[in-house]
């Protein structure tokens, strides 16, 4: 009886909990009505009109990080920061001399280190304000000062004044720092009040009006071309300065801020119309620049699509105009089956599209050797030895690796400078694929046979096909001279902190010339050179660089540069060289006018005209 | 109730404390150097500049200083991005994110909940061997499979929608479907597990012997107790799918919050790394709150255990 009683009102409780509990019920009505909302956004969405299309439309594969002219140092970002910022030359994509920027005409004494320029009179700042002479020296000042200086702020080293000038400031710098807080602030100021008054007297800029002269410490023969980069453009002081943020040692830095749309002024033929980050970058013609009437293109769209395949695909659906950087994983086969128009084109397969362009990049891709007789771990290290390099080299076939691997058209290298893409420099031959002199080599470098060779490990990093490189050259290691040889893939960062710290034996490098000199490679593997990773230390290749310097003559010049870099392909070797980059462009030629194809890879959209 | 919730938003900041630290010992303890990244190498006296710039040139104040800043919500600025904060970054991209992960549980919600039903209303028939078959494929066949399918299916053979754009609402979709199979995998196999056991107990036999027909059976007194559990799943997985999906992100060309989390961590972009560990974080901490409230509401048996 008593049982039953509680039965039954348990179960009455129960019954009222679910009642409860079946309050969900309408949470699934909830949650169809939902889908049926989003279902109409979208019938709205497809219906909405969409914004008017720019008259170029085109996709960067890389995320563009900044557009200040101090800070910008990767490709995607100097295409941009060249439409949007003037320097006083401008890059000449046909090569040779490049363009007059901002600068109607320049000057120079007869040692060619004191420069005159001359600002164009109609050349405006996209508010109206004319460009001075000023201007220029409040960017190049910003671009070297301790808190903004970045990658390329070593190239105002040879203006007179300069590296005294940073010198001074990183001394004082640290002398604030180790002051007690409290008097920090005042010491700050007065060091800040004399560091003007320093600049003006220390380095040789000055400011008159529309002109403005430089006093290098040496001749340089590619001086014009380096004013061309963006790290040397100018900056509307009045627009920046209110972004400063002073630290309590003395370090001047700028809120990111300063750099948006609607907020900057530009010099260049377009401003920054919109930027919205990781979607998309809109330019739009600048009213004041002198170039305006010109302008066929008027509005740029950029669009970021990190993924290679997927802007193949839009590409190819005709959403945008230009990629000027096909990386779609059949780009093997797009090369093959297409033919370029252009004539400095890669890729002429007598038929098939004519839209894909390869073209030969200012880039090799090379492997460092350490040159250091001991590795970091206190192991001696065999490629200390000249003639181990040099068999390396030759029992490397470039020409294998480029046709039956990479299948790019890609060229094969002997030597470090791409050939043919600095006008006037002689054409350097490095080490032939040659087995039966890689052998003999490695008897001159005290190898009674391979077996006596210790293991020699390769590393790369999980990028890209770098994997796939190593693996053929280890084979080829291997089988022409009988090395015996391992490859050892690393996490990018962790690849680049060991080769900082030479605790490599190969290891994967590739380099992207700066400007149009062959200084811009052969630099890199001077004694102490902070991006020598090879740890190549030769005071006669230093000399004979030091001694092209001195020449008078620009010819002489360039020779006595092919012979220091002959050197460095033929006898030492701190490097293996593999294969010569090369970038593929996708456009139709009838629909975007005036590319001219380059080994610099940058295009001026101010050039362009598209028709569709 | 009132003191469980009391607890629970007392843990909050204890907990983001904790993952702030052992995020930190980690970034300082990664090999690699966020200024030294590409190509050119700077010279070490403007490389200390920089470090001070972005506050890190010792490890203890950066400790403290960026604690001090996240209290305040500036989440610090990007070292990669340098031209951007990480408010603005994660502003951006955190909303897409979450649009897309919202409407993928939708999806999964509605399509797990329905096909788990049916896999158990109708056992060992066809429609179960069915649920079955798209639980395995959501669970093991990865994401960046399933994008690519749906990228050739919708764009290059039936040609319905546009490749890579995110213009317009319908942007979503793609996206949505692709990151929703996982979740609808697990709410499937969830749900049809809950509704087994709730059709073979005491209170569904009482409502069939009352003549209620199927459906208000089903769906009305065994639907609401069995899906208890997926509740319990619905909340880490709604943070981790409105965080946004690396994968899902590239092949869609989504501006979302997913990319930044592998990113930064490549580019040791160390305020990046921390900005999205604790973004991602708190969202996870705030849902699994939210969870054990519905729970609590949702099953009265929780809340009298708790009181």
């Amino acid at each position: 009886m008593l049982s039953t009683r509680m039965k039954i009102s348990a179960t009455g409780r129960r019954h009222k909990a679910w009642r409860r509990r079946a309050s969900i019920h309408p949470m699934v009505g909830l949650a169809l009505t939902a889908t049926l909302i989003i279902a109409a956004i979208w019938l709205v969405g497809l219906a909405a009109p969409r914004a008017e299309r720019a008259d170029l439309r085109l996709i960067e594969n890389v995320s563009i990080a900044t557009l200040d002219p101090a800070a910008v140092s990767q490709l995607q970002d100097i295409r941009v920061a060249i439409q949007v910022f003037e320097g006083l030359t401008a890059f000449n994509p046909k090569g040779g001399q490049p363009r007059h920027g901002c600068a109607a005409e320049w000057s120079t004494d007869d040692t060619d280190t004191k420069w005159t320029f001359q600002i164009r009179p109609d050349a405006k700042w996209s508010n109206g304000d004319p460009v001075t002479a000023r201007d220029f020296v409040f960017a190049w000042r910003r671009a070297i000062e301790p808190g903004t200086a970045k990658d390329y702020a070593f190239f105002f080293e040879p203006i007179v004044g300069m590296k005294p000038y940073v010198a001074w400031r990183h001394e004082e710098i640290a002398r604030i720092a180790s002051l007690p807080p409290e008097s920090r602030a005042a010491a700050r100021d007065a060091h800040l009040a004399e560091a003007d008054r320093r600049f003006a007297e220390m380095v040789a800029l000055k400011a008159d009006g529309r002109t403005l002269s430089v006093q290098l410490t040496r001749p340089i023969a590619y001086w014009l071309d380096l004013l061309s980069t963006p790290v040397f453009m100018p900056l509307h002081e009045a627009s920046v300065v209110p972004f400063r943020v002073l630290d309590d040692a003395g370090h001047i830095f700028y809120d990111p801020r300063w750099l948006r749309p609607g907020v900057t002024i530009f010099n260049g033929p377009y401003y920054l119309a919109d930027w919205q980050f990781k979607r998309s970058l809109t330019l739009r013609a600048n009213p004041q620049h002198w170039a305006r009437a010109d302008l066929k293109v008027r509005s740029v769209e950029i669009l970021d699509v990190v993924d290679a395949n997927t802007a193949w695909l839009m590409y190819d659906d005709g959403r945008v105009d230009l990629l000027p950087s096909v990386k779609a994983v059949y780009t093997p086969e797009l090369i093959a089956q297409s033919d370029s128009p252009y004539e400095n084109a890669l890729n002429h397969a007598r038929a098939g599209r004519d839209d894909i362009h390869a073209i030969g990049a200012f880039g090799t891709y090379f492997y460092n050797l350490n040159c250091q007789p001991r590795l970091p771990g206190g192991l001696p290290n065999p490629l200390a030895r000249p003639a181990l390099r040099r068999a390396i080299a030759l029992a490397v076939d470039c020409d294998a690796l480029c046709r039956g691997v990479l299948r790019q058209n890609e060229v094969p290298a002997d030597t470090l400078i791409p050939p043919g893409t600095i006008s006037g420099y002689p054409r350097v031959t490095g080490l032939p694929f040659d087995p039966i002199r890689a052998r003999e080599e490695l008897t001159r470098a005290g190898y009674r046979s391979p077996a006596d060779v210790p293991e020699i490990v390769i590393s790369y990093n999980h990028e890209a096909n770098h994997g796939v490189i190593a693996q053929t050259v280890e084979s080829m290691l291997r089988k022409n001279l009988g090395l015996r040889v391992r490859t050892e893939g690393k996490e990018s960062q962790t690849f680049s902190a060991a080769k900082q710290v030479q605790n490599y034996q190969i290891a994967r490098a590739s380099w992207y010339g700066d400007y149009g000199d062959p200084t811009t490679f052969l630099d890199v593997f001077t004694s102490g050179n902070g991006n020598n990773d090879s740890a190549y230390a030769d005071p006669v290749y230093d000399k004979m660089l030091q001694r092209a310097e001195a020449a008078d003559d620009p010819a002489e010049r360039l020779r006595l540069l092919a012979e220091a870099e002959t050197r460095l392909m033929q006898q030492t070797l701190p490097l293996l060289p593999l294969y010569h980059d090369v970038n593929v462009y996708a456009f139709r030629p009838d629909r975007v006018r005036g590319i001219v194809l380059n080994p610099r890879l940058l295009i001026h959209y101010r050039d362009l005209e598209v028709r569709r | 109730m009132r003191r469980m919730l009391l607890s629970r938003v007392l843990q909050f900041p204890l907990i983001l404390w904790a993952i702030y630290t052992i995020t930190f010992i980690m970034v300082i303890a990664v090999p690699g150097n966020p200024f030294q990244a590409a190509g050119r190498k700077l010279n070490p006296a403007t490389e200390a500049a920089l470090r001070r710039r972005y506050g890190m040139d010792d490890n203890w104040r950066f400790y403290a200083s960026y604690l001090n800043r996240f209290v305040r919500g500036d989440l610090g600025q990007s070292i990669q991005y340098e031209s951007w904060t990480c408010n603005e970054i994660i502003g951006e991209s955190l909303p897409v994110s979450m649009a897309v992960g919202g409407a993928a549980m939708l999806i999964a919600l509605v399509g797990g909940l329905l096909l788990g039903t049916a896999g158990a209303v109708y056992r060992h028939s066809l429609i179960d061997y069915l649920s079955l078959a798209i639980a395995v494929i959501g669970i093991s066949v990865p994401t960046f499979v399933i994008g690519a399918i749906l990228l050739v299916l919708f764009s290059v053979t039936w040609r319905l929608l546009p490749v890579g754009t995110w213009e317009s609402p319908i942007d979503l979709l793609r996206p949505a479907l692709a990151l929703s199979l996982v979740p609808m995998a697990y709410i499937t196999r969830l749900t049809r597990l809950g509704m087994i056991e709730i059709m073979s107990s005491d209170f569904i036999r009482t409502a069939r012997a009352k003549g209620l027909s199927p459906a208000r059976v089903i769906f009305r007194h065994a639907l609401p107790n069995a899906v208890l559990p997926v509740l319990s799943y619905l909340g880490p997985a709604t943070a981790s799918a409105m965080t946004g999906s690396f994968v899902v992100e590239r092949v869609f060309n989504v501006p979302g919050l997913g990319v930044h989390f592998v990113n930064s961590v490549l580019n040791r972009d160390q305020m990046l790394i921390l900005a999205t560990v604790l973004v991602y974080s708190s969202l996870i901490v705030a849902m699994n709150l939210l969870v054990d409230l519905a729970y609590r509401l949702l099953d009265p048996r929780m809340a009298e255990a708790a009181t």
